[in-house]
């Protein structure tokens, strides 16, 4: 017997935590990069 | 009797193989499309062949002495060849095109819906939670995260889901277009950007594999071992002290495990492993993944598009399924048919890049859930 709010926990974590680590990534880059290119431009 | 033992062991009252011959004729088809076709042939000339193989002489594999088994148990239920084989994949990766425009992760992230459609749909359809996200996780379109995930939760599947992640990956050409096609006007596709991205320079190629590292084994502790092999070999590459390391780790290093990859996997798809209902329902649930991870790519791309400053175009997303270059490379295929000026390769290399990525937090993940 499946339980389905289990299933439902993992599928929605799952897909959550990946978009929120991919976001955080995408953001964390951003920052970096700006940071780096300004200091290089210097 | 030396033809007892055999294949033509029916010649002298044993039964008849027709499953052994099904399973011999399919590794030979393999190969064929290998080498005819050019798919995927590093890994399926080897897989067809050692298929072949074994399916002539069923034993060999039985054996738990012989080759084929040391192997499998070796590099395939230690999870070693999958995890050494990312560090050969990061030695291979630019990261450049996901460093000069990050928000193309979003778009890798998207891709991932495929994985947890499917992971439904499989348990719909009769499999368990831990085989049903070993199954899913082929819509990642990422082969070794495919292994190491179904080696960790349902190792009994892993004749059924490294054949399908692979062959799937080589048919991205083919299950892609009809997908994208579907969802997007000839207008939309025909949408140019920047033909160039902005240079990255070293300093951030080098930051990036140790941000990334941090951030996600820090996130996602379950996803260290996929993470790290994978950024250890980007960082080899791009850290420019360490050339000959980088030199191996993508060169023969790689030939070696994918070899041994080839082996470990043919050699195990006997016919009593592999032609079982369950492997037909694996190959079906698999393109699926692959079809939906495609449809939300390009559908996040889309979203993306409508709040973005500069036009995207939503093609990009599909290449969010991980199968690196070859998605990227499809997208760019029916970009210049929409409009012959469109250069969409490197823009759909970052999201590309951000499948292989969020396929092993997803597998983390699901580690995280299962283990």
């Amino acid at each position: 017997m499946i339980e389905w709010g289990y299933v439902a926990e993992i599928a929605l974590a799952g897909f959550g935590v990946v978009f929120l680590v991919l976001g955080l990534l995408a953001a964390l880059l951003w920052a970096a990069s700006t940071i780096i290119l300004k200091w290089e431009r210097r | 009797m030396i033809i007892g033992e055999g294949f033509f062991s029916f010649l002298t009252g044993g039964p008849f193989p027709g499953s052994y011959i099904v399973a011999f004729l399919i590794g030979a088809l393999f190969v064929s499309l290998g080498i005819a076709k050019r798919w995927e042939p590093l890994i399926l000339v080897p897989v067809g062949f050692c298929m072949m193989v074994v399916n002539l002489f069923p034993p060999l594999f039985a054996d738990p002495t012989g080759l084929f088994a040391q192997v499998f148990r070796v590099g395939i239920l230690t999870e070693v060849l999958p995890l050494l084989i990312f560090i050969g994949l990061g030695a291979l990766t630019d990261f450049g095109p996901l460093i000069a425009n990050p928000k193309t992760l979003l778009l890798g992230a998207a891709a991932q819906f495929g994985v947890y459609f499917v992971f439904f749909t499989a348990l719909l359809v009769g499999f368990t939670i831990p085989e049903a996200a070993s199954i899913g996780i082929i819509g990642g379109a990422d082969g070794p995260t495919t292994v190491y995930l179904t080696t960790k939760l349902a190792p009994h599947l892993l004749t059924a889901t490294a054949p399908a992640a692979y062959s799937y990956m080589a048919l991205v050409p083919l299950i892609q277009p009809p997908v994208i096609k579907a969802l997007t006007t000839k207008s939309e596709r025909a949408i140019s950007m920047k033909p160039q991205l902005r240079e990255v320079s070293q300093r951030e190629k080098i930051l990036f594999p140790l941000i990334a590292t941090t951030l996600i084994i820090w996130l996602v502790p379950l996803s260290a071992p996929l993470v790290g092999c994978f950024m250890f070999g980007n960082l080899l590459r791009e850290c420019g002290v360490t050339e000959r390391l980088s030199k191996t780790a993508s060169e023969a290093f790689m030939d070696i495990l994918v070899i041994l990859l080839g082996i470990s996997i043919g050699g195990s798809m006997t016919a009593d492993n592999f032609l079982r209902p369950q492997t037909v329902l694996v190959f079906f649930l698999g393109i699926i993944a692959f079809a939906t991870a495609t449809a939300f790519g390009v559908v996040m791309g889309k979203v993306m598009n409508l709040f973005s400053k500069e036009k995207i175009n939503p093609m990009i997303g599909a290449a969010g399924v991980s199968a690196v270059p070859m998605s990227a490379r499809v997208v760019q295929v029916l970009g210049q048919q929409a409009n012959p000026r469109n250069f969409l390769l490197m823009h759909a290399m970052g999201p590309n890049i951000a499948g292989v990525i969020g396929t092993m937090v997803a597998a983390g993940m699901f580690l995280h859930f299962l283990r």
